[in-house]
């Protein structure tokens, strides 16, 4: 599973522990999903998609990394 | 740069607070299973006590036993979800390596091996491969 986490955080200058503390994770949890080594549950990718204001599918999507939802937006 | 809060809920190596307060409080509990087992192996071995302390001894053993049970699924049923998942693989692991020791000590058994030495290293084999897998599973998630 991709998603746009680490450009997201960029965006809005927020380090992995900030995400973590908001969603109530560890850092390591919020690193392993950027990474790609651990797919978030449905519970924490909501609550990671209402720290960001925006829907679940524009943050987690399967499939070619560059093939994103909505990418044209 | 959004602030950190005042009452953070992480601790400095990223873990959550409560994450690492349940574990400490299941290694005291394991701890003192350990010790109590010991304890209670040696005076039943040692001074052949009246039935009645022997059954109190083990029912105190069997007691912390339990407790330490139920403190690791509330560890569990608390953790992080990244911690879950290195559990649950390590459980694999420590079960998997369990079965397999196990089961060649009781093929070993008309050999000789004797069932307490079976049990030992078949207890053995559960701890370390748990251990084993909880180092494997962090250091493959974690990198």
């Amino acid at each position: 599973m991709h998603n746009r986490l680490r450009v997201l955080r960029a965006e809005r200058r927020m380090s992995q522990a900030e995400l973590a503390e908001l969603v109530d994770v560890s850092r390591q949890t919020i690193n392993a999903i950027e990474v790609g080594k651990h797919d978030p549950s449905l519970t924490l990718a909501f609550r990671i998609s209402k720290v960001f204001a925006q829907p679940v599918e524009a943050l987690f999507w399967e499939g070619d990394e560059l093939e994103r939802p909505n990418a044209a937006e | 740069m959004i602030m950190q809060p005042t009452d953070s809920v992480t601790c400095a190596n990223g873990l959550r607070k409560k994450d690492v307060r349940n574990a400490r409080v299941t290694n005291l509990w394991c701890l003192a299973w350990a010790l109590t087992f010991v304890a209670t192996t040696y005076a039943v071995k040692r001074f052949e006590p009246a039935p009645l302390f022997a059954a109190v001894a083990v029912a105190l053993q069997l007691a912390i036993g339990i407790g330490a049970v139920r403190s690791y699924r509330h560890f569990l049923r608390e953790a992080d979800e990244l911690t879950r998942k290195i559990h649950l693989e390590a459980l694999g692991v420590g079960g998997a390596a369990a079965m397999a020791v196990g089961t060649t000590s009781i093929v070993l058994g008309p050999s000789g091996i004797s069932p307490i030495w079976g049990l030992a290293l078949t207890l053995t084999a559960l701890c370390c491969g748990f251990s084993f897998g909880v180092a494997r599973a962090t250091l493959k998630l974690n990198a």
